[in-house]
């Protein structure tokens, strides 16, 4: 076979090489992108369809926005038995969950949850700007007392961890300013919502986390974009 | 060895370059397509039968869609009405159109005066619900969420809100299209009709408001079975149009909420049909079926002018429910497809009773039949006169029951052949098919007792059917006017003696 | 001149209400003893629940009497109102903070109110928010049955004003049937607030509810609907899932209850 020829018969190979190359190249990139299955479904935001949106309530710093959870002016009670108003957390970003001590499937988890959050903000050394609240549902059987116990169990740093505890109606307050669903079934244990809630320094929901055992990535950029 | 080299390097040069301008040439990958997310539109939505036009763009953008779900008292059928629960206003919903890979951004408005709360379940999400739980929406409130569109098809959406069947019962569902990537093949016209079936308290044609009847939901029985809301949404001046030579493709939805179709276009054979209104396509279909909750594309190319009747081929929906719809195709005749009639002949079959079996395999009898006065040619609206208008609807609408030889079913349905009922009395007869007819009738010595239903008809096509009927058969030849139809409805009650 | 008159009128009817302050002394306010009873929630099959004597209003609370009350409360006025309490449809139909004007009735139930504002105005009145047990066993009620859920013609009844275009205007309270207990309005007229609205543990995915969303709510029962002829029943457990506390809308107002001692 003639040199020449040769070389062109190995041009030929390498640029066939190249040509499919870049094209299965091609192909596949749009294939990979379909393979990508992605979905973004962000939760429900619900909003009133009318009227106009007071987005901008230039209020005083020390008097409470519109929009804000503190407006409750419900008595609650800490786990020391000290008397407890919502609006003293202001100032703060918090991350609340209701729950009730004697729950032994969803409540557990939802408390891990929260302290994968906890563990991710003090990782970014931003944890002094937030405080973790439990509300209690059951004013029967969680009493500052037992509820001590729960926090000691769980080892929460009470300088950011507080458990409150209210009157039936406090606590249904709350839980209607939140969203939050429960139910009292004969025994005495509730069915209820799996629920984070998140407020800005203002008080006002700024995320909800909805399920147990989820991704935090979605609320923690939730807590950075605000403010 | 150095020019070997050289050599090489501009053989392998050449190469490469031929092989880029292949690459760019080459079609099967679509290289003009960008598959990279660019800019914002809000979706245009349409209401039944239009379509909104086709996305020309060659990236996926990201789509805002509000649609309002709303409660509305609105035309069921001639004097029904019914209240309709409604993603738009109309049912069906409205239309969308998106391309695959597109971020849609779905805004629910319900209308601040629903008694109800609504949600969506779009087919064409991926997800829980199909986007039904965070699209739950109380009056007077906008749900917002979103979800990329990752397979192209014809998709059905409803809503899903409990008791979920009453809602789609009530006329909550609609069609999103998902085009493909490269688009779909342009054609002529698109159009967008939906089947789905309502549960009355009152039977068919029963005037009034009348409201939703969940035993007959649950039972599967509905009173009405129409294209696009409501019996006549697509007949008449409501049909769709066309010109001959042109490609139609019709995006079919069927809401259910029961019923599976056996979607037909009378005098038309799908050149395409995507079967469930997925990617695969089937060629030369009569007849496609249609689940409730699901799809179809169909695409074909209309030869003749004409009226083309879509209907559901479970044909007692059609005709005696309303699922009837119309494709008006004018343009020039083309004799070599389609003649028209050619000749009619009476035919008298064999005289021998025991040679009924062979009908067709002796010599065939045959006599012209007189000629019909044909003086009073009067031009209606499908261009026919009334004895041909008369033929057209007993063809479509009587014979299911009566037959094409007039002699009905022996105990079920009377004959109008040589009926002595009929030929005694044109009133009873008028009233029969505007009012309907229950109870025991005696026609020509043998009792029936069964129920005829109201005929959705004008009084043009009263007349017309009847002067047909009386002159078929070896009935009386009467001629029926539109006036002595017109007497009679307004009359309502006639004696049946 | 005209201007005068009406001044003078203001001024006559203000005093008039403010002799009448009490506020147990409107009209509508009536009460009536409801006795001990059964209810069988929709979604707790077999699962009967005991409702206690109580009172409950028999008629929903009116524009009038809700007027008095936002004209005692300032905190509840259409422009002072909280977001957080209600939404901006609050009090839609009113003219303004103290006026009615033409699109509500006085004596037409007050609606475009909040859970909060309802509870707020029972609280005011000495009452409480009826809960749902208790609403939904005085709704189970026909006009001469106790217990008449199972009755189809009742259903339809109801189901046909469910599926009815909502009235522009809502017609006055009474206008609707007398239930055996000597109730009025508990169907036709409107949907109303109860106090533990948020007790249905749904999440509007109404195909999945037959059993409950373990990843969503923690459950210690089953939570499988009973009876899946009552239609009227799921569409207001349906209703009542879809709210909020701040929600407002154009069919929802409420009545109110009361112990017995």
């Amino acid at each position: 076979m003639n040199k020449r020829h040769k070389i062109a018969i190995y041009g030929l190979i390498t640029g066939a090489a190249l040509f499919l190359f870049t094209n299965l190249f091609g192909c596949f990139a749009t294939a990979e992108e379909k393979a990508e299955k992605l979905i973004t479904k962000t939760e429900t935001a619900t909003e009133v369809k009318h009227g106009n949106h007071s987005c901008c309530d230039n209020e005083d710093a020390g008097e409470i926005s519109s929009g804000s959870v503190y407006q409750l002016e419900s008595e609650w009670t800490n786990q020391d038995g000290h008397m407890f108003f919502l609006k003293n957390l202001k100032g703060k970003k918090v991350v609340l969950t209701m729950f009730y001590a004697s729950c032994t499937y969803a409540c557990p988890i939802l408390v891990q949850d929260m302290k994968r959050i906890e563990t991710a903000l003090e990782e970014s050394n931003s944890i002094s700007s937030y405080k973790f609240v439990l509300a209690s549902i059951d004013p029967e059987r969680d009493t500052p007392g037992v509820v001590k116990d729960f926090a000691k169990k769980n080892k929460f740093n009470l300088n950011r961890w507080t458990i409150l505890t209210a009157g039936p109606d406090d606590v249904m307050e709350l839980a209607a300013v939140t969203g939050f669903k429960y139910k009292k079934d004969k025994e005495g244990n509730y069915s209820h919502s799996n629920l984070i809630t998140f407020l800005n320094e203002e008080g006002e929901i700024i995320h909800q986390q909805v399920g147990l055992n989820q991704d935090i990535t979605n609320s923690l950029t939730y807590l950075n974009t605000q403010n | 060895m150095k020019r070997k080299n050289q050599k090489l390097a501009f053989v392998f040069l050449f190469l490469v370059i031929i092989s880029v301008i292949f690459i760019l040439l080459y079609p099967g990958c679509d290289q003009s397509y960008s598959s990279q997310l660019k800019g914002e539109e809000r979706a245009s939505l349409t209401s039944a039968p239009y379509v909104p036009p086709p996305i020309l763009r060659n990236h996926p953008s990201r789509i805002i869609v509000d649609l309002e779900t709303k409660e509305v008292k609105k035309r069921l059928a001639d004097g029904v009405e019914y209240v309709f629960w409604t993603f738009g206003g109309n049912v069906p919903g409205k239309f969308i159109r998106v391309k695959e890979g597109d971020i849609v951004e779905f805004n629910l408005h319900n209308n601040p005066t629903s008694k109800m709360p609504h949600n969506i379940d779009l087919h064409a999400v991926t997800g829980p619900g199909g986007g039904a739980t965070s699209s739950f929406t109380a009056p007077g409130h906008t749900s917002t969420f979103s979800f990329k569109a990752l397979n192209s098809g014809l998709y059905v959406y409803h809503c899903a809100t409990a008791p979920v069947g009453m809602h789609i019962a009530n006329g909550m569902y609609g069609l999103i299209l998902v085009e493909p990537k490269e688009g779909l093949p342009p054609v002529d016209r698109e159009y967008y009709v939906m089947q789905s079936e309502f549960y009355t308290q009152g039977r068919y044609g029963e005037s009034g408001l009348q409201p939703f009847a969940q035993q007959k939901a649950e039972d599967e029985n509905p009173a009405y079975v129409v294209f696009n809301g409501s019996v006549g949404a697509l007949t008449g001046d409501n049909a769709i149009q066309a010109k001959t030579g042109e490609t139609i493709r019709l995006y079919i939805g069927n809401g259910g909420p029961n019923l599976v179709s056996s979607f037909h276009v009378i005098g038309e054979i799908f050149d395409k049909v995507f079967t469930e209104g997925g990617t695969r396509s089937n060629h030369n279909v009569q007849t496609t079926l249609i689940p409730a909750g699901g799809s179809a594309i169909v695409e074909f190319k209309v030869e003749v002018p004409g009226t083309f009747i879509l209907v559901d081929h479970s044909i007692f929906r059609a005709f005696n429910k309303g699922a009837i719809g119309m494709l008006k195709v004018s343009g020039n005749e083309d004799l070599a497809i389609y003649s028209g009639k050619q000749k009619d002949q009476v035919y008298f079959g064999s005289d021998d009773e025991d040679e009924d079996q062979d009908l067709f395999s002796g010599p065939l009898n045959l006599k012209s039949l007189p000629e019909i006065d044909n003086t009073q040619h009067i031009n209606n609206e499908y261009g026919l006169d009334p004895i041909e208008l008369g033929k057209s609807i007993y063809t479509t609408t009587c014979f299911a029951c009566h037959q094409l030889n007039g002699e009905g079913m022996p105990g079920v349905f009377p004959p109008l052949a040589k009926s002595d009922f009929l030929n005694k009395n044109k009133e009873v007869a008028i009233s029969a098919i505007i009012n309907g007819l229950t109870g025991e009738v005696t026609v020509n010595g043998k009792t029936y007792n069964g129920i005829m239903p109201p005929q959705n008809l004008n009084n043009k096509q009263v007349a017309a059917v009847l002067t047909y009927v009386y002159n078929q058969w070896g009935n009386s030849g009467k001629k029926v006017s539109e006036d002595e139809v017109a007497e009679i409805r307004e009359k309502k009650v006639i004696s049946m003696k | 001149m005209k201007r005068l008159t009406n001044t003078i009128c203001s001024i006559v009817l203000y005093s008039g209400l403010f002799l009448n302050a009490n506020p147990q002394g409107t009209n509508n306010s009536k009460m009536i003893l409801i006795s001990t009873g059964f209810y069988e929630s929709l979604f707790n099959k077999g699962e009967e629940q005991k409702v206690e004597k109580f009172y409950l209003d028999v008629y929903p609370v009116t524009n009038k009497e809700f007027l008095e009350f936002v004209k005692a409360n300032p905190k509840w006025r259409k422009t002072n109102i909280k977001k957080i309490f209600a939404d901006e449809s609050y009090l839609a139909n009113w003219k303004s903070d103290l006026e009615l004007g033409e699109k509500a009735n006085r004596e037409s139930p007050v609606t475009y109110v909040s859970w909060f504002a309802a509870k707020a105005f029972a609280e005011w009145i000495g009452k409480r928010l009826p809960t749902v047990a208790e609403w939904e066993y005085v709704a189970s009620a026909s006009k001469d049955k106790k217990y008449a859920v199972n009755d189809k013609e009742v259903i339809k009844k109801i189901l046909d004003w469910y599926s009815s275009i909502s009235a522009k205007e809502i017609p006055p309270v009474g206008s609707t049937e007398k239930n055996y207990w000597g109730v009025y309005d508990m169907h036709g007229l409107i949907w109303e607030w109860t106090y533990d609205f948020n007790t249905s543990l749904v999440t509007g995915e109404s195909r999945g509810d037959g059993d409950l969303e373990r990843n969503i709510f923690c459950g210690s029962g089953s939570a499988s609907a009973g009876n899946a002829e009552n239609y009227p029943a799921f569409m207001r457990y349906g209703f009542r899932s879809s709210l909020k506390a701040n929600y407002t809308t154009h069919n929802l107002g409420f009545r109110c209850a009361k112990n017995f001692k």
